[in-house]
């Protein structure tokens, strides 16, 4: 069933439908919150649920077989510039967030030792990136989305995606030849 | 297969989007990596959490919790349904410990019942790997079986850490308050309303 089929599901009355929506896309559209708010779980997941709660409130207006996917996204853009526009400054880092997700779960203290340590690293090369060059880079090989889903989201052309893109693997490239070892 | 599952599709993208194969290869390690993070970061839990919530707040109905219960005598299996009936659970139940295992990582239910002498894989070892799982570690697990000797008490709540332990013959408000107990600690709403 494809997202577009969910959506309509969804709007037909089958409520439950809505578990495989979330199950196709939460893992994702969080991370890509996650790695836009520089680790701040508790905020990525605020974000990610409202970015639900509002593409839900969506599908009752929802035309098939509008693309669902770049809707979805859409949402979780604007969420997250509008957040990083606010006035108000956050406390935590991502070094914070992974130390509270450490304490609170309680859990193999090595295995969350060697699983946030690689998030660290994604997260410290990422923050080498200007937004836009990130945000791009986050989409394409995060969340997996098409050069053309990328242009529908960000509502840019494709081919400023691609320039994004380009720009911003090369500035990779370089942050990874400067360090010793990622 | 979706682009990030398929090595060759990712490596074609980077080639792509840097116009250079030499740099397509320099980029494909973390590449790779990048596109593993979501299963890093995401919380199952917290997934499960927001679907149950967004099922109240929006349709106004309570979502039904799902139930696996690892058993390899079906007329146990059974008894529980029965007994579980009035609590609007999802029960899925399977007599093999292997194939109860993937169930679980399946389905990811709202909570395990996990009996412990079962022939092909034992509940002490399914219990392992859920925990060594991230996908399944916060999944709750009530072990049921018919070792009542303290030690198995102590081993069971104090070194395995399981979330309650419950001794055959039990009686419906026995496995009742267990599983109350659990899910109340685990947040999870306990007394479901009706569904609409």
């Amino acid at each position: 069933m494809t997202d577009e089929e969910i959506a309509l599901s969804i709007q037909q009355g089958n409520s439950e439908a809505l578990e495989y929506l979330i199950e196709r896309h939460y893992s994702r559209l969080i991370g890509y919150l996650y790695l836009m708010l520089d680790g701040d779980r508790s905020q990525a997941e605020d974000l990610t649920q409202e970015a639900f709660t509002r593409a839900l409130k969506a599908i009752e207006h929802y035309t098939y077989p509008r693309p669902f996917k770049p809707w979805l996204y859409a949402i979780a853009v604007n969420l997250a510039h509008n957040h990083h526009h606010r006035a108000e400054t956050r406390n935590v880092t991502h070094n914070g967030g992974i130390l509270n997700l450490a304490a609170s779960e309680g859990e193999d203290i090595e295995g969350t030792v060697v699983q946030h340590g690689e998030i660290d690293r994604m997260l410290a090369l990422l923050g080498k990136l200007p937004g836009k060059q990130r945000e791009a880079i986050i989409l394409r090989y995060v969340d997996g989305l098409s050069l053309a889903e990328i242009a529908d989201v960000t509502g840019v052309p494709v081919g400023t995606v691609k320039s994004r893109l380009s720009i911003g693997l090369s500035r990779m490239k370089s942050v990874m030849q400067e360090v010793d070892e990622l | 297969m979706k682009p990030l599952d398929d090595l060759d599709k990712l490596r074609s993208w980077l080639v792509e989007d840097t116009g250079s194969e030499a740099a397509a290869d320099h980029l494909m390690n973390v590449a790779e990596r990048l596109s593993k993070l979501p299963d890093l970061i995401s919380d199952p839990t917290a997934e499960k959490n927001l679907s149950h919530r967004l099922l109240e707040d929006h349709f106004g109905h309570h979502a039904q919790r799902t139930l696996v219960w690892i058993e390899d005598d079906p007329s146990m299996l059974d008894l529980g349904a029965l007994i579980l009936r009035a609590k609007d659970f999802k029960i899925l139940g399977s007599v093999s410990g292997v194939e109860g295992l993937e169930l679980v990582s399946r389905v990811k239910p709202d909570l395990v019942l996990l009996d412990i002498m079962i022939p092909d894989m034992d509940g002490w070892e399914i219990f392992q790997r859920m925990r060594s799982n991230a996908a399944m570690a916060n999944i709750p697990v009530i072990m049921v079986t018919a070792k009542a000797q303290p030690i198995d008490r102590l081993l069971a709540s104090k070194i395995a850490k399981v979330d309650d332990y419950v001794v055959k013959p039990f009686s419906p408000g026995e496995l009742i308050g267990s599983i109350d107990r659990v899910l109340a600690a685990s947040g999870k709403n306990v007394d479901a309303p009706s569904r609409v």
